[in-house]
């Protein structure tokens, strides 16, 4: 998953970047508006978190560009500002959430989760496809009720398909997801070594990864037909 | 008892017109009893010289004598009168009685055409005497009629009632008019007496002074620019404590993600260092803050005569470290420079300033603190503050965009507040010699401060 963050405070940007990068999100900085502006237009993103005072403009302003572009990402506003009127005017403009600092790391990664799920039309914290079932709060997967050991990394991917279930994913989308502009990736092939160990782990389940030839992968179990 | 201390507008005006009006009252009462004397005695003169007249007529001679002839029906119509009792006496030229039915004083001034009218007593009571020298057949007499003054005091008590009612009456409705009037016009100010009673503390709105009498209007007027002047004194307040808590917010935040960071963490030693590093600059924030909200009602501290260039020098030491750190060229070139002012705040205004410069300017860079005359300042190496910028970062928690720099954003507008107390002036330009910013604070000459 990735995530941009909008914050000019560099201790209270850097703590956030390193609690989430934990979680295995690959994380974005911008800090300030022009920034944040720039890395909406060249990226989609899972979630955006966004801070109201920047220094160049309200925090306001990049989520009515955003909007503005049509992209329904999710935005989770991150405020000092505690006025009712001030969350009524967020919310109105299309922020998904609002919450005021300071916030507990727990609190703000479930409110993470929950945009991410909501987004995808899922109420549950749990994905079910098959035998499988992955937690998406508890940040663990099950096969047969029994858990499967994955890297933060496998996780996240398998995640990001189980969400998208029966839709075909890009090898694209899944490397943006997985890996940030630090990573220094610059090939699939890191996405396709990740898949193959997941399929590994998904072995025998009847849960499979499918390869659409040109596309991506579909998550899906064996008695269906990928659609595409 | 209800004692009340304050002056009385309707008290005012009673203790003042009172004594004019009794005056006036007596005075007038005076006046009418004379005219009212007057007029009584000339219309019952007339009538008693009648009756002595009239007696007159009735005297005939008889045997050489004077006699008078009165019969008793006459007498009755003549000595008869409803609130008097009238008397009469003859005299002859020798003054000696002929007739008469008491014996009355005698005139003692000479007649004025045979007439005469005096004031006398018979028996203990005043009486009115009308005189009359008459003549029958050469012998002449004089007849001497009197009457007791019960009619003529009635009429003189009568006229001086007539007056002295209705100006009794008029006095009386003045005072009350007067009261009612007071009363009515302060009236109008109860429902502004009610408004206050009800408003609370933070109802600084304006007062409606319809109905205000032109009398006191301006005194209202004056309390409406007072709640004028503290209402907006409320909102700078309101408008601080909102910002101050906003900018807290931020750093508490980044504290407690961190705080659980750490716990996370099997080794928590990067966590706790940015722990420690974000409670100093809170700490330093929380100091700003202090120090600004302190600022603001303090305009009349009293200032004394300060040389800049020792205030300067005290301070220097202080910045060494952070120089040093930063591997500045921290440098001072200090004249005498004396102005009027607060050591304690121009310590605070030079300690922003230096602090502003030193972290602002990159590392290698140069900063230099000058002072002279009335002027000092602070030139620097460092980027410099774009034109469009300058009037926004003395702004309260303005900050430019520049990362990497630990500041709050109060530092320069606490420096604008002070020089603002101290009627100096900061200019902001590109410097010089360094070619970073100069931050000037020009203070006025203390030879003109009027202190």
């Amino acid at each position: 998953m990735r995530l941009l963050l909008v914050e000019d405070n560099p201790p209270l940007a850097d703590v956030i970047c390193r609690a989430l990068r934990q979680e295995g999100y690959v994380i974005d900085w911008a800090k300030n508006g022009n920034e944040a502006d720039s890395w909406l237009l060249g990226q989609d993103y899972d979630v955006v978190l966004l801070d109201l005072g920047l220094p160049d403009t309200d925090g306001a302003n990049v989520l009515r560009h955003l909007r503005a572009s049509g992209k329904s990402t999710p935005v989770l506003v991150l405020s000092a500002r505690e006025a009712v009127d001030e969350r009524v005017r967020l919310l109105d403009l299309g922020a998904d959430d609002y919450v005021v600092k300071p916030i507990a790391l727990n609190e703000l990664e479930a409110r993470i989760r929950s945009l991410i799920r909501r987004s995808h039309g899922i109420a549950d914290s749990e994905i079910s496809v098959g035998a499988l079932r992955v937690d998406t709060a508890g940040r663990c997967a099950f096969v047969n009720e029994k858990p499967i050991e994955l890297n933060s990394r496998e996780l996240a991917a398998l995640e990001y398909i189980a969400i998208r279930v029966r839709r075909i994913v890009t090898k694209e989308q899944l490397l943006q997801a997985l890996y940030g502009w630090q990573d220094d990736i610059n090939s699939v092939n890191a996405v396709e070594k990740v898949i193959s160990r997941l399929r590994g782990k998904l072995e025998g389940s009847g849960v499979i990864i499918r390869t659409v030839r040109g596309l991506g992968y579909s998550l899906g179990t064996d008695e269906d037909q990928p659609t595409a | 008892m209800k004692i009340n201390q304050q002056p009385s507008l309707a008290r005012q005006l009673l203790r003042q017109l009172l004594p004019l009006m009794a005056a006036i009252l007596i005075i007038g009462s005076g006046v009418v009893y004379f005219v009212a004397h007057r007029a009584a005695t000339v219309a019952y003169d007339r009538s008693l010289m009648d009756v002595s007249l009239a007696l007159a007529s009735q005297v005939e001679i008889k045997d050489q004598k004077l006699h008078l002839q009165l019969p008793e029906i006459a007498e009755k119509v003549l000595l008869v009168d409803g609130y008097d009792k009238l008397f009469y006496e003859i005299l002859d030229s020798d003054g000696k009685p002929l007739a008469g039915n008491a014996e009355l004083p005698r005139p003692g001034k000479p007649f004025e055409e045979g007439k005469l009218y005096y004031d006398g007593k018979l028996n203990g009571n005043a009486i009115r005497v009308a005189a009359l020298l008459s003549e029958r057949n050469g012998s002449a007499f004089t007849v001497l009629s009197a009457e007791t003054k019960l009619k003529r005091d009635w009429l003189v008590g009568e006229i001086i009632l007539a007056m002295l009612v209705p100006e009794c009456l008029l006095i009386i409705a003045a005072l009350f008019m007067i009261r009612r009037v007071v009363r009515h016009s302060l009236l109008s100010i109860h429902p502004l007496r009610e408004e206050l009673v009800r408003r609370t503390h933070t109802d600084l709105s304006q007062l409606s002074l319809k109905d205000i009498p032109e009398e006191i209007y301006p005194i209202f007027t004056e309390v409406n620019e007072l709640l004028f002047r503290l209402s907006k004194s409320l909102d700078a307040n309101r408008q601080f404590i909102a910002d101050a808590s906003h900018q807290l917010r931020t750093p508490i935040a980044a504290l407690q993600a961190e705080a659980e960071m750490a716990l996370r963490s099997a080794n928590p030693v990067e966590s706790l260092n940015k722990i420690v590093a974000g409670t100093r600059r809170i700490t330093h924030l929380a100091h700003q803050l202090l120090t600004l909200s302190r600022l603001e009602p303090n305009q009349n501290q009293s200032f004394i005569k300060i040389d800049l260039a020792a205030l300067t020098r005290a301070i220097a030491e202080r910045w060494m470290p952070l120089a040093l750190v930063r591997n500045i060229d921290l440098g001072f070139e200090l004249a005498p420079a004396l102005v009027m002012g607060s050591p304690i705040w121009l310590e605070e205004l030079a300690n922003n300033v230096i602090d502003n410069a030193l972290r602002y300017t990159p590392v290698g860079g140069i900063v230099t603190v000058r002072c002279g005359s009335t002027d000092w300042e602070v030139e620097d190496s460092g980027p410099g503050i774009p034109k469009e910028e300058h009037g926004r970062i003395f702004e309260r928690f303005y900050r430019l965009d520049t990362t990497g720099v630990d500041g709050c954003g109060l530092g320069l507008s606490i420096v604008r507040e002070i020089a603002h107390n101290h009627n100096a002036t900061i200019t902001i330009d590109n410097g010089t010699s360094l070619g970073g910013t100069l931050i000037r604070v020009t203070f006025p000459s203390p030879a003109a401060d009027p202190i």
